[in-house]
């Protein structure tokens, strides 16, 4: 059964292709047809991964491979595999694609390239897949790439607005980046697995025989080496998943039409590179450097997005920062040895996160700006979306729904020493204390305006996004009842509860307290982190480019200078000779057979000297 | 053998003389005498060389008979012929330039061990099969050749910029 | 290396001496201005094709005499050729009223 359906990864790439085609061939389909087509592609997917999520919960992982290219010693291959991991993940990846879909339906209604965002949306949906089925690590490598690839297309969605296809530009090559890292670290790996077992099979990375691998990598590589390879795969992973060092790409990726950021900013793009992570966690973790520097950067990367995120006014990049937050306390998660609460924490946070960015573009819908500063007292016009936000807000926080249960199996994780301890209560309590100032400050502040004041007040549109988002809220609220909380997270609780209550003395009645405006914009520019990126960029690149203007101004510019001046002499020279009189051709002939037969001598006794008679 | 190699080096040196002053006078009638001079130092040297009956012809036709046809159309032709500016200008130092630096290559390529090696291995005249041969009857036979080659070019660039076109 | 010239005169001193009486021949041809005298530096370059015949007739290993009768026969054809080309001279002369080259070059280029 599920060998013969193994191609489902391919319906999303047929779909699009219809679209596209019957856009191109100039008969389009009806919104209504694009949306079901791509709504029951996604629905197969999701069938197909319950289905093997309950046929893995009993049974062994299933592998379906073909060679695809065999270069000399080395043979790779795609296919399909299934395992307890792959099918839970991809099914929450389903599950929330078939919401969004429905979302983006009444979302991107007005857009003229509706059936390009849809096709878009159906190879994302397809790379995603491929990436989470992928049996080895060289599949995987292709999909990351071709993620990277399509999530540029959709981030630069509106390429017309400069701002927008720059950011979508630079998105796309600090991904690159990780893919460079990526790719070094599969061949390492590969060519020292196939150095010292000579198999073939194995040249491609298959997840089936990681144990092997891995052993073999260990005995095969010196500790450094084992150490900087492992290092590697790391560094990729936080590329893709934003963490600290490289985390600014996420800001620039806000740029992206709202429904692209619920679903690609929030669960599935952002959580390929712990997916990855988690895939070759026995890799991993036999090394303790690339252990500890996970352990560290997750936690810096928490701590400081979490304070930048406090600071934002852009109601998207809080729920960016927010992310890359999340996501660093599932890579320490992972990094402490366990990995299912880092799993379930994902799932849950992908669900909840696109849930607030569903509600935020409603909220943005509404307003016509990203600026939360100019909403306020919203929950009047929009009450089913305030609802669900709050609920999003709850559960992030881990006050109440999926939330609480996934934040107390990570609270466990932590609870291993004291200072582990502070350091996720200072987390969580930053996490309540930014989401509820968002939820303060959009739907309970004193406004300015009148809900009837508002453009889009009256549009029935509206309220089928915000119903859409009810959707969400149901699965967040139901996927609290899969998880049995555990008790470390009884005192965290009170407090995340007390920073609730502060943001909303702070928030509600405008008792904002007044920064350094330098400290501030540090703060709100996260940390400087992508300004000192930018910094190096210039300096660098204006260090080349000068290097470069003085080479070509004045080295090959004199040299062409010089160039110039010979030709224009000879030239004048070949103009005295050019009379009309045959003595002077006679002369010319001459003398130019005369250069001709010595050059060719000395030519002869050039080659003669340097290759012998 | 000692009288022949005097005899060759008094003819030689009368030759090329008289030769050099049939191109330097201005007067056509004064180059027709030199140029006579030096047929006839020619045939001299063809009977050095043996070759009597061309030392004969050589006297019949050269020196007696041509000269008589080019000294009637001397008288014919009235040749006023204005005197020669010496030409200053850089062209003719350029080629000076290039024309030194290739007589030194061809000096030294005429001089070096290589020519010489190749000269004992004699490769066979008359096979001009392909390239190679070719190239290596060139370079192995007439190096000295060559190197006159070079001092002809820098004899062409002196007149050159002796003599003004 | 060569023998001396006094050891033992070969057809590479010859040679020299065609090759230099050569030189000053095409000098002649290139840079005189005078119809006669170009003619005459004509004559040079087939009397020194004419001595390395013979010099190499002479000094070939086995005796043959293709490079003396060739000789004979190169001579006639120049004296042909001189009387020819004097009386192209004459031509000329008739024509522009000058042996001078650049004139003449000049007057021709002013008919067309």
């Amino acid at each position: 059964m599920l060998e013969n359906f193994s191609w489902f990864i391919l319906i999303p790439v047929w779909v699009s292709l219809l679209i596209m085609g019957a856009r191109f061939l100039g008969n389009p389909f009806s919104k209504k047809n694009t949306v079901i087509m791509s709504m029951l592609s996604t629905f197969f997917s999701a069938l197909y991964c319950g289905y093997a999520l309950f046929y893995t919960y009993n049974n062994y992982p299933v592998e379906v491979t073909s060679s695809f290219l065999s270069i000399g010693d080395f043979d790779f291959s795609v296919g399909v595999y299934v395992d307890m991991l792959n099918s839970l993940i991809g099914l929450a990846v389903s599950i929330i694609t078939f919401i969004i879909y429905l979302y983006s339906a009444f979302y991107m209604n007005r857009e003229k390239s509706f059936s390009r965002f849809y096709s878009l949306m159906n190879i994302f949906n397809s790379t995603i897949l491929g990436f989470i089925f992928s049996p080895n690590l060289f599949q995987m490598l292709l999909f990351w790439e071709a993620i990277g690839a399509v999530s540029y297309l959709l981030i630069g969605f509106w390429y017309d607005k400069s701002k927008i296809s720059l950011d979508a530009k630079r998105v796309f090559l600090v991904n690159a980046v990780g893919d460079i890292f990526l790719f070094i670290g599969f061949v390492l790996t590969s060519v020292s697995v196939c150095s010292l077992l000579s198999d073939m099979s194995l040249s491609s990375l298959p997840f089936s025989n990681l144990n092997l691998i891995v052993s073999s990598l260990y005995a095969s590589t010196t500790p450094k080496m084992y150490t900087v390879i492992s290092l590697l795969f790391v560094l990729a992973a936080f590329v893709k998943s934003a963490q600290f060092p490289i985390n600014s790409w996420l800001i620039n990726a806000m740029s992206a039409p709202t429904p692209v950021s619920a679903l690609i900013h929030s669960s599935t793009l952002v959580m390929t590179g712990v997916f990855l992570l988690m895939r070759i966690f026995p890799l991993v973790a036999s090394d303790m450097l690339s252990l500890k520097i996970m352990i560290v950067l997750g936690s810096v990367t928490a701590i400081l997005t979490s304070i930048s995120a406090l600071f934002q006014t852009n109601i998207k990049k809080v729920l960016a920062y927010s992310t890359s937050a999340q996501l660093g306390l599932v890579i320490v998660a992972i990094a402490s040895y366990n990995p299912i609460a880092g799993i379930v924490y994902l799932i849950s946070h992908a669900f909840i996160k696109a849930l607030l960015f569903m509600c935020a573009g409603v909220v943005i819908k509404l307003v016509n700006s990203k600026n939360i500063l100019f909403m306020g007292h919203l929950r009047e016009c929009v009450p089913i979306a305030a609802l669900s936000f709050l609920v999003g807000a709850l559960a992030l926080s881990g006050l109440g729904f999926s939330g609480f249960n996934a934040k107390s199996l990570i609270a466990g994780v932590y609870h291993s020493s004291l200072n582990m301890n502070i350091l996720f209560a200072i987390i969580g309590a930053l996490t309540a204390l930014y989401i509820f100032r968002l939820y303060f400050l959009i739907f309970e502040n004193r406004s300015n305006y009148e809900c009837s004041d508002l453009e889009n007040y009256n549009n029935p549109k509206l309220y089928n996004i915000a119903y859409i988002t009810l959707i969400m809220m149901s699965l967040v609220v139901i996927l609290s009842s899969f998880v049995i909380p555990n008790g470390h997270f009884s005192i965290l609780y009170l407090l995340n509860l007390f920073m609730a209550v502060i943001a909303y003395y702070l928030y509600n009645f405008n008792l904002n307290f007044k920064l350094h405006s330098r400290i501030y914009h540090f703060l709100v520019n996260g940390f400087y982190v992508s300004q000192i990126y930018y910094w190096g960029e210039v300096i660098v690149y204006k260090f080349i480019s000068n290097v470069v203007y003085f080479i070509d101004n004045y080295i090959l510019g004199g040299f062409e200078i010089l160039l110039k001046k010979i030709f224009c002499g000879l030239s004048s020279i070949e103009h005295k000779l050019q009379v009309n009189n045959f003595q002077s051709y006679v002369g010319y002939g001459i003398l130019s057979l005369f250069i001709l037969i010595t050059l060719l001598s000395l030519v002869y006794l050039l080659v003669l000297n340097l290759f012998g008679v | 053998m000692l009288i022949n190699s005097i005899f060759f080096i008094v003819y030689s040196t009368i030759l090329i003389f008289a030769a050099i002053l049939t191109m330097v006078s201005n007067k056509i009638i004064h180059s027709l005498i030199w140029a006579m001079l030096v047929f006839l130092m020619v045939g001299c040297l063809f009977l050095l060389l043996g070759a009597t009956y061309n030392a004969v012809v050589q006297f019949l036709i050269y020196v007696v008979a041509i000269p008589i046809l080019i000294g009637v159309s001397i008288m014919l032709v009235k040749s006023n012929i204005g005197k020669r500016k010496i030409m200053i200008n850089s062209f003719w130092k350029i080629l000076a330039i290039i024309a030194f630096v290739l007589f030194i290559g061809e000096f030294l390529a005429a001089n070096s061990d290589v020519f010489n090696t190749i000269q004992s291995c004699v490769v066979n005249i008359n096979s001009y099969s392909d390239l190679e041969s070719f190239s290596k009857n060139i370079f192995s036979s007439y190096p000295i050749l060559l190197l006159e080659f070079g001092l002809g070019i820098v004899l062409t660039v002196i007149g050159m910029s002796y003599y003004e076109r | 290396m060569r023998d001396s010239i006094f050891q033992c005169l070969s057809t590479y001193h010859y040679q020299v001496v065609a090759i230099i009486l050569f030189m000053i021949g095409l000098l002649g041809l290139v840079y005189s201005r005078n119809l006669i005298k170009i003619l005459i530096s004509i004559e040079f370059i087939i009397n020194s094709i004419n001595l390395i015949f013979v010099s190499f007739a002479t000094y070939m290993s086995d005796k043959n005499y293709i490079g003396n009768t060739v000789v004979i026969f190169v001579s006639a054809i120049s004296a042909l050729v001189l009387a020819w080309g004097l009386y192209l001279v004459y031509l000329i002369y008739k024509q522009y009223g000058t042996v001078d080259v650049n004139q003449i070059y000049s007057k021709y280029k002013e008919i067309d």
